[in-house]
Order: structure tokens, then C-alpha cells, then sequence
């Protein structure tokens, strides 16, 4: 009795299946490459690159909002930084809900890693976080010297060693993890059942939902440590004129059409909290979708429809405006999409 | 015979969790069989939303050189840059995007890869997006490139997801997209 854990998925070649004799083979093949997606089925949980001042050399802070798997998944961080100084920058990751206040779970405790000079690093580790969170907060501090955290990359990185390849073998968004005696007795083979054919669709039809792609990004320092980049008002716009902050083009598989949830972190420092931020998006056909969103300082929740053209790409377009006398700062607004929605 | 790299659309196809449907003897054909052999390898093959990044990099306010990884899915050998341009004082020529990857050859010399820029308009970029431009990185492979040019990015061709290490610099926004797939996945 094993689980197999392919490194890779395994491609049955087409002849494989001319009338082929009875054997574990190519249905265990099959099955198998379910588990691999669970394993190394990867799509960006978050993938975000901080706006800041050059030089930076103060402790800094980010809050980007997201949605992780309902499994409880273990996930990679990867950070890729520029540091000016040879020393340590110390990094911690926590994980968090609910606003007013939010309720901080530490997913990597404040830890020490060194740099050199002018060399760029990618410092990784794991971390888990559960279903109920919806947003990473993490936070750099280097006493050497300046740095640049030019990257955060977040992507699922299941642990082989817990559901569902340990027992109960089945995790709540109803993967089941494939097991080689199902098909293979030694000496006997084991009867083909239709679940067994049907669990490498159901398997990776739960993956594939299950796991959102992050498409778009934009995240500048929270304001616990120091003033984010962009704060609205602008110097020649109005009050409550649309300023323009980020403008970057996605891709969203082959789909010619997709909801996406937006997650907004934007705070005013009086003053409206209405409408305050516009992301909006415009395909090579010229229709513009929008969705508009508070900045009230905590995460805002909105879907967004979107039209992808012939190639899957989608230009979006994020802007703000502060009300007259008063400013206004995104820390954060984040697009996610889950295939099929 | 071959197995070309899959391009799925999802949407309306999620809701079907089995390959027998609703027959519970269904007859035993090598069309069943081959369909279920599909699922794994259509999620598999997918293509990862490429993450727009808005990320100013591109005056002398902000560090113009950004580096960032992108998971790169099965099945995948080359991918296109995509660069948010930002305008500049009226009449000025800015910087030329340049970037790299680790698998295209590097960040330096001739593996380098330049994105020409235009003549900048008025400042307009934090008042008017209009004034913005995303160019992409040319779509003419060229793996052994004698001088440093226009080019699209080789990514690993492998049937596992894999990270690649990318360069931009001067930028406003950015993404990487992979745009040639595997022909036939039995190469791999």
C-alpha cells in the first residue's frame, strides 16, 4: 500500500490507450497525476511588488488581501529583495481577519536572515493559512541599511506528510487522495469501479477551483511604519479628480469572460469614504468594466466582470480620489480568479 | 501519434465532476478511460493567471530595477513581457525598458533584452492614464542572440510548475505571459 507522489505529471502516450490489456495501467497513471496535483498544482495565491521611495531604510509594512485554499493549506513565501548593506533583514508574516481590529495569526515569526551587498536574494520558507483568513500582513526591518523588497510570491506548497496523505485521506474541498492498493493487490488485481474513473475528474476539477490565481496587484506600505508612495491629492488635479496610480495588463487563461473578487485595503484621513477607488479594465474591443469601492480602512469585498480578448489578456486600470481638504491612500487592491467562475 | 499540450476554457466547464455521468455500468471503451487520463493533464497544462503588477519603477523617485518570479505551469517554453510605460517631461526620450530572465540567459550582456521607448509626452502619468503605454516584448524567438535585442523569454519546458526569475527595469506595471506551449507533451 502506497501513495504515489509523482514529482511531475505523467504523460500516458496516446498508443497507450489501443486496446490495451487488462492492468493497473494507464487508469493508476491517471489517478496518480491527481496527486501530483495536489502537490504541485500552483497557481499565484499572491504575487505582489511594493511601490516605495527609493533608499528606504526604516522598518516597512504591507497588508494585501486574499483567498486561500479551504484546506488549510501550507504555502511557500518567496521574497525577493535588493539589499544596499551586508547584515540581516528580519521578516514576519502573519495572517489575518476581521477589521476593527483584525486578528493577527503569526505565520512566520519574526526571523533573521543575512544579505550582502548589491547581491539579490530570494529568501523563502513555508507558512500555513487557514481557510478564514483574508489578507497577509508582512513586515521587513534591516538595521544595516537600506533595502528594496522588490517581490512577494505566495503559492501553495501542500505538506506530503498531512491530509489527505495521511488519514482521513479526503480534505474539505473534497479531493481524495489516490492510493495504489485501490487498483493493484500484488498477485490480484483489483476491480475498476466507476468512482474510480470519475475521481481523476472529480480530483482535479477540486484542485483547479479551490485555488485562485492572483491577476492583478498593487500594494504600498500599510502606514503603521511610515508614509505609503501615492497619496491622493495629486498636485493639478481637483478634489475628488480620478488620479491614476497603476496600469498593468493581465492575462486570464483562454477565457473570454470571468468574475473576478477585487480586495481594496484604502484609508482617507477624513472626510467621504464613498467611492473612493476605481479599478477598472478595458480589452482590445474597448468595453470598460468597473467596480467601485469604499475606503473605509478596512478590506472591501467586490466582483468584477471582465471580457478578455482572442489571448486572454485584460488591461486594468486602478485610480483614486480624495475628497477637498482631505487625503486619501490604497495600501492595497488585489484581483483574484478562480477557473469556472 | 501525440498529445498536444491542452487549452481549456473553464468557464461552464467546472460543474461536470465525472467522466461515467449518471450511468452506473456504463460500457467499458477506451473513450472513458482516455477521458479520465484528460482531467489531470487539462488542469495540469493550465495556463496560470499572469498577475498584473502595478509597480512604479520608472523615475528617479523609485529604484527603476525590479526583480520578480512568475510559477511557470507545465508545458510551457516561451513566455512575453508585458511593460507599462509612463510618460515623461514633454519631448523627452526615456530609457529603454531592458530585462532578463534566468532561463533566457541572464541579467547582463547579450542575454539582455531591450524594449525600445518613444519620445515621452507631456508628465502625465499619475494625472491621465491615457497617456500610458504597455508594450510588449517581441514575439520572435531568438535564444542565442548575437547582440542584445527585442526577444521573447524562454521559460523551462518541463511537466511540473516551476519558477523563473525575471528583471525589469524601468518600468510602471508588469507581467509575464507564457505564449508557446508544448506541441506534443510525449516530448517531455
Amino acid at each position: 500500500m502506497a501513495i504515489p507522489h509523482p514529482a511531475a505529471l505523467v504523460v500516458t502516450p496516446a498508443t497507450g490507450f489501443l486496446t490495451p490489456i487488462i492492468n493497473v495501467e494507464p487508469l493508476g497513471t491517471a489517478l496518480a497525476n491527481t496527486n501530483h496535483l495536489y502537490e504541485y498544482f500552483t497557481p499565484p495565491l499572491a504575487s505582489v511588488m511594493p511601490n516605495l521611495a527609493t533608499g528606504l531604510s526604516r522598518n516597512t509594512s504591507y497588508i494585501f488581501g486574499i483567498i486561500p485554499s479551504q484546506d488549510g493549506l501550507r504555502y511557500l513565501f518567496d521574497h525577493t529583495i535588493y539589499p544596499v548593506a551586508t547584515g540581516v533583514i528580519t521578516i514576519k508574516v502573519e495572517s489575518g481577519h476581521n477589521d476593527g481590529p483584525t486578528v493577527w495569526t503569526p505565520v512566520l515569526a519574526a526571523t533573521a536572515y543575512g544579505t550582502v551587498a548589491g547581491t539579490w536574494v530570494t529568501i523563502s520558507h513555508y507558512g500555513t493559512v487557514a481557510a478564514t483568513e483574508d489578507r497577509i500582513r508582512v513586515t521587513y526591518s534591516a538595521a544595516s541599511g537600506n533595502y528594496l523588497p522588490s517581490q512577494i510570491l505566495i503559492y501553495p506548497a501542500p505538506d506530503p506528510t498531512l491530509k489527505p496523505f495521511a488519514a482521513p485521506w479526503i480534505v474539505t474541498s473534497g479531493f481524495r487522495v489516490y492510493e495504489d492498493s485501490l487498483l493493484d493487490g500484488g498477485a490480484t488485481l483489483r476491480p475498476v469501479t466507476t468512482e474510480m474513473l470519475d475521481r481523476c475528474r472529480r480530483n482535479s476539477i477540486r484542485v483547479l477551483t479551490d485555488r485562485v490565481h492572483n491577476v492583478f496587484s498593487y500594494v504600498q506600505e500599510d502606514g503603521a511604519l511610515g508614509t505609503p508612495l501615492h497619496v491622493a491629492p495629486f498636485a493639478s488635479l481637483p478634489a475628488e479628480g480620478w488620479a491614476t496610480v497603476g496600469r498593468a495588463r493581465a492575462q486570464i487563461g483562454r477565457e473570454s469572460k470571468a468574475t473576478l473578487q477585487v480586495r481594496v485595503l484604502a484609508s482617507v484621513s477624513a472626510g467621504t469614504t464613498v467611492d473612493r477607488v476605481w479599478l477598472s479594465t478595458i480589452n482590445d474591443e474597448g468595453v470598460l468594466m468597473d467596480a467601485t469601492v469604499g475606503a473605509p480602512g478596512a478590506m472591501v469585498s467586490e466582483s468584477l466582470v471582465v471580457h478578455p480578448d482572442a489571448s486572454g489578456f485584460v488591461d486594468f486600470s486602478l485610480s483614486l480620489r480624495a475628497s477637498a481638504g482631505n487625503t486619501c491612500t490604497i495600501h492595497s487592491a488585489m484581483a483574484f480568479w478562480r477557473p469556472g467562475s | 501519434m501525440s498529445r498536444a499540450t491542452p487549452n481549456t476554457k473553464w468557464l461552464g466547464a467546472v460543474s461536470t465532476l465525472t467522466v461515467c455521468g449518471t450511468d452506473v455500468a456504463p460500457t467499458a471503451t477506451m473513450v472513458l478511460l482516455r477521458s479520465a487520463d484528460q482531467s489531470p493533464i487539462d488542469v495540469g497544462c493550465m495556463l496560470y493567471g499572469a498577475t498584473a503588477h502595478c509597480v512604479e519603477a520608472n523615475t528617479a523617485a523609485v529604484d527603476t530595477k525590479r526583480r520578480f518570479l512568475v510559477v511557470i505551469p507545465p508545458g510551457c517554453h516561451h513566455a512575453r513581457m508585458f511593460v507599462t510605460r509612463a510618460g515623461d517631461s514633454a519631448g523627452t526620450s526615456q530609457s529603454d525598458t531592458t530585462a532578463g530572465s534566468t532561463t533566457s540567459g541572464g541579467f547582463a550582456g547579450v542575454s539582455v533584452i531591450k524594449m525600445p521607448s518613444g519620445v515621452g509626452g507631456a508628465e502625465t502619468y499619475l494625472p491621465a492614464a491615457i497617456y500610458s503605454s504597455i508594450i510588449a516584448s517581441d514575439s520572435d524567438v531568438n535564444d542565442a542572440p548575437a547582440v542584445s535585442m527585442d526577444r521573447p523569454f524562454k521559460v523551462p519546458e518541463t511537466l511540473v510548475a516551476g519558477l523563473e526569475l525575471f528583471e525589469v527595469n524601468v518600468a510602471a506595471g508588469v507581467s509575464v505571459a507564457v505564449f508557446q506551449r508544448t506541441a506534443d507533451l510525449e516530448t517531455l
